[in-house]
This record gives structure tokens, sequence and C-alpha cells, in this order.
């Protein structure tokens, strides 16, 4: 006996840095509206990522709390950068990215937010239902989190909330593995 | 619509893959339906779950590499970083579309589970342990 099963395919074609003072790593931002330049805000403590593995900084609760249900996967991209994409089965995928030779001036962009009182760079683009901050955690390093959602009709506020949930519970992850 | 039916499923299940990637490649639209062995449902249902985890495992770092370039301070930069974002991201950009495809593995592989459900079946694999753990 066979089992009849219909599923609809609708359109798919297809070294330990002393800590001191910590310092913020990113260019100023530019006030929109008064058009002077304030200086990102420093950094509350140095978190360097050398010893930090991205697949670890996600806990059981936070994997419960975004339903992320399948096996974790791991990658590369390139010298210095460790990459973890965690998957959801029901809702999309959540990367956890260490870039430990290019902090956040690197991105060429203002520093535009804080996560969890670090300086951080929200990246947004027109048209993209992306998430993602780059986070200034060390000199020349940065944590980059990025929500991407499988369907598109969440609200793209939604995500940016989402994204920025998520990051901060990394971030505290982080903190907690490295007693800062 | 095209059917699957037969014993040598179980060796066939990397076929299948195949040919609903060729299947949903070929049509833009519809349903695809197809014949499973009782005994290869749930079996099915991880492998469509395996193929959508590759997908989404390979596409999101290359789309944060994408997201995180530093912007072209030029016109002609710009214009092609425009124009790479709609390749990638618009209506019938390739991210969108891998995404989509994404989804409907994800959704077949529930519709597997669902079906081997109400015909009485157990999930005794390790899809259906991760399932389990999720809820």
């Amino acid at each position: 006996m066979a089992l009849a099963v219909t599923a609809a395919f609708a359109v798919a074609c297809g070294g330990d840095p002393e800590r001191g003072t910590p310092s913020p790593g990113g260019s100023a931002a530019q006030d929109t509206a008064t058009g002077t330049t304030v200086p990102p805000a420093p950094r509350p403590a140095e978190l360097p990522l050398d010893t930090v593995q991205p697949c670890r900084l996600v806990a059981d609760d936070l994997r419960a709390a975004f339903a992320i249900d399948r096996p974790d996967q791991p990658s590369s991209a390139g010298p210095g950068t460790e990459v973890c994409t965690l998957l959801s089965s029901t809702t999309g995928s959540y990367l956890v990215a260490l870039e430990r030779q290019a902090g956040i001036d690197r991105l060429e962009r203002p520093v535009n937010t804080t996560v969890g009182g670090f300086p951080a760079v929200d990246i947004r683009q027109e048209g993209v239902r992306i998430g993602h901050l780059s986070i200034d955690v060390a000199d020349g390093q940065r944590l980059d989190v990025e929500v991407q959602r499988l369907s598109g009709d969440q609200p793209v506020d939604l995500i940016h909330q989402d994204t920025l949930r998520f990051a901060e519970a990394v971030l505290a992850s982080l903190r907690q593995q490295l007693g800062r | 619509m095209f059917n699957v039916i037969g014993g040598a499923i179980g060796g066939a299940v990397d076929g299948i893959g195949d040919a609903i990637r060729r299947a949903v490649a070929d049509l833009p639209g519809g349903a695809v339906g197809f014949r499973v062995e009782p005994d290869q449902v749930f079996a099915l249902a991880n492998r469509f779950d395996d193929i959508a985890d590759r997908i989404q495992g390979s596409v999101a770092p290359e789309i944060r590499r994408l997201h995180v370039a530093p912007p072209g301070a030029d016109k002609p930069s710009r214009d092609a970083a425009d124009r790479l974002r709609d390749t990638a991201f618009g209506d019938a950009g390739l991210v969108t579309r891998l995404s989509a495809y994404a989804t409907q593995l994800r959704e077949a592989a529930a519709s597997l589970r669902l079906t081997g459900q109400q015909y009485g079946l157990t999930d005794t694999t390790e899809g259906g342990r991760l399932s389990a753990s999720s809820l």
C-alpha cells in the first residue's frame, strides 16, 4: 500500500586584549536631525572572540524561544571568520558570525544603534527582509547577528525586533562565557 | 503531477529529492503529488528537511556577506549594488526563490509527517526525535 501525499509547490523555481577602557571601533554617526556628528558610545567591556565558538553562544533556552529545531550549520567565511547558521523548520534562519579580523569600522557605515550597551551597526536595505546587527565587541573584532525569514508574511519591523532580541541574548551569552 | 510508487522507494529517496527539485524547477506554480510507501514516509520527510537545511545553511552565510558589503562611494558602484540587490532579493531574486523553495520543502515534510500520523504510523527516525524535541 502506498500513501498519497500532495504538497503544494506554489512558486518555487527553481589573545586576550587587556581590560581597560574599551573604545569603540566604528565611525561616528551623523545625527540627521541636527547635522552634528555623534561619537559612538564606548564599549561596556572588551569581549575578545578568539576562543569563542559561535554555535555555543546559543543556549538551549534561546533555541526553544526562537523555535530553532534543526541541526546547526557551522561554516567558515574566510580567514578569521567563523559562522554558525541555526535553523528553524518553521520560521527561518538565525546566523551568528564571529569576525575576528574585522571590526565594525570595516563596514564603512556609521554606528547607528547599541545592543546591550555596545555600539552597533544596524544594516537595513530597502526591499530586503533581513535583520542584521554588527556589534562592536573588541578592537578589530565584531559579532554579527542576522535573522532571515522563510516566509514573506512577517512585517519587517517584527523581523528587526526579533533580530535585536536574538542579538541581545547572544551578546549576554558571550559576556557570560567570558565572565565579563 | 507525478507519482512515485513502489517497494524500492527507500533506496530511491535521493532520487525523489532530485525528481521533486526538477519538477519544482519545471513548474512555476501548482501542486506536486506523490505516493510513498508507509515505511518511508518519515524518511522522506527527513530528506526534505535535510535538503532545506542545506539550502538555508549555504545561502544564509552568503546573504550576510552580500548584505554587509561596504557601500560604494561612486554612482556606478551604487548602481551595481542596487542591481545586485534586486537580483538577489527582488521578487524574482535568487534568494527569494531559494527561500520559497526551502519553505515548500518544510511544508512538504510537515505534510508527510501529518499524513503518517493520520495513518497511525510512529516516527522512530532521528528527524522524529528532532521534531518532538521542538514541540
